[in-house]
């Protein structure tokens, strides 16, 4: 039995912040200068009280209702958030009940973010291919908007919220999903990371707002992005983990049909497009509509080609998942 | 990557007019030199330069020869190595 994608659906929230509302807030920054250095037009944020295990629950309640499983066949369930809607309990476990699925299903979270993707995809496999689970639910849910703070536009302009549910189910046949390479360097954690409410530092109430030198104003509590850390960091991981793979699946470039890259910006998205030299058309952009959705940007470019008809049986893909941690992984996926 | 065209770069990356920055340049005091700016300068580095920069380094940089020097300037009319591609990546500790 081989694991296989057999249905992805996503999902947004309702409320929409667009270029022209950041515009609005941040003097010297016009909607257009936005969309041009970003590749984002709008991001969907989480209303008030919308948690992650909505999100998520509304992406697989869409998938349900395309028909390719019915929820009590589903057996495992797999959440990628950081953003769980308590510290416990597991977030999954909520989700199990809210969807009805059977209680011999398992369920857990995992936190991860922009490698999360390819990580569950990793789990998924496994649990089918060793017989512990037939449909494994893999679900991606991230609501970071909560942990940024409305002064703070560096981070405000990328990210988004949303969600993502793949149906991963065991096949006759040939490998439909692998090989894997993985990757994790902590000491890079420090740059793209929310400092309090763990077990490490409490929240802080009343915290103090700071400014940095960019004019970004954050307290302790929020999420801080150090941008040209990351974005060095990807410069080097991201090669070594194409090159890893394909290496390790006896593949050529030309050989694979689409490279599905985490949708961190566009900017550095085409820079990346250039070093790897990625053909044009082989590297898709999702993320004007919804910026960047951490572990949910995988999935919803994968959902957008399936839809608009790009996705072809037989297709090779490569996933490549790279961010906070610093981690980040990849996986051929063949469609 | 001759001198002029190190500028060149500078210009296009902080939308500035061509021809119009120099060495002496502040940062501070350049028209777009924010988070985006420095994430276009070390993706001009990594691409047209094939080394990479130590973040703190560039941190400290005060002026456009700063960055200049974080790449290897040494005073002449050429700014660091030829581009090696990706399999020549150098880091430039700058110390």
């Amino acid at each position: 039995m081989k694991a296989m994608i057999r249905e992805i659906a996503c999902h947004l929230p309702e409320r929409v912040l667009t270029n022209d509302q950041l515009a609005e807030e941040y003097p010297g920054w016009s909607a257009e200068k936005i969309e041009e250095k970003t590749g984002i037009r709008e991001r969907h944020i989480a209303g008030e009280t919308e948690c992650a295990s909505d999100l998520a629950v509304a992406a697989a309640q869409k998938l349900f209702a395309r028909g390719g499983v019915d929820p009590k066949q589903v057996d495992y369930v797999l959440l990628c958030t950081e953003s769980p809607d308590y510290p416990l309990p597991t977030t999954a476990c909520l989700i199990q009940d809210r969807l009805g699925l059977g209680t011999n299903c398992g369920a857990l979270d995992f936190n991860l973010g922009c490698s999360g993707f390819v990580y569950g995809l990793g789990m998924a496999k496994g649990l089918i291919e060793t017989g512990q689970a037939e449909n494994v639910l893999l679900l991606t849910a991230e609501t970071y908007s909560k942990y940024i703070h409305p002064g703070d536009k560096s981070v405000r302009t990328i990210f988004g919220d949303g969600a993502s549910a793949t149906l991963v189910q065991g096949a006759q046949g040939e490998e439909k999903i692998g090989p894997f390479v993985y990757g994790t360097d902590g000491s890079g954690a420090k740059n793209l990371m929310v400092g309090t409410g763990g077990g490490r530092r409490a929240q802080v109430i009343d915290a103090e707002t700071t400014e940095d030198s960019s004019g970004n104003r954050r307290t302790i509590n929020n999420l801080f992005m150090n941008g040209a850390e990351i974005f060095n960091f990807t410069l080097k991981a991201v090669p070594e983990a194409f090159s890893n793979l394909l290496t390790k699946s006896g593949k050529s470039m030309e050989e694979i049909d689409l490279f599905v890259l985490h949708q961190a910006n566009r900017y550095m998205l085409e820079h990346l497009r250039r070093k790897l030299k990625i053909p044009d058309e082989k590297l898709p952009l999702a993320m004007a509509h919804c910026g960047n959705t951490v572990s949910s940007s995988i999935p919803i470019v994968l959902e957008g080609l399936a839809a608009s008809g790009r996705l072809k049986t037989g297709q090779c893909l490569m996933l490549l998942g790279f961010g906070v941690g610093y981690s980040w992984g990849g996986a051929l996926v063949h469609w | 990557m001759t001198q002029a065209e190190f500028l060149e770069e500078i210009d296009a990356i902080t939308q500035a007019d061509p021809g119009t920055t120099s060495l002496e340049d502040r940062l501070a005091d350049l028209k777009s030199w924010d988070s985006m700016a420095v994430i276009m300068f070390i993706a001009m580095t990594d691409e047209k330069l094939g080394i990479s920069l130590k973040i703190n380094m560039l941190a400290s940089a005060e002026s456009v020869g700063d960055l200049a020097r974080l790449c290897g300037w040494e005073g002449g009319d050429s700014v660091s190595l030829p581009n090696s591609g990706i399999a020549g990546s150098v880091a430039v500790a700058g110390a």
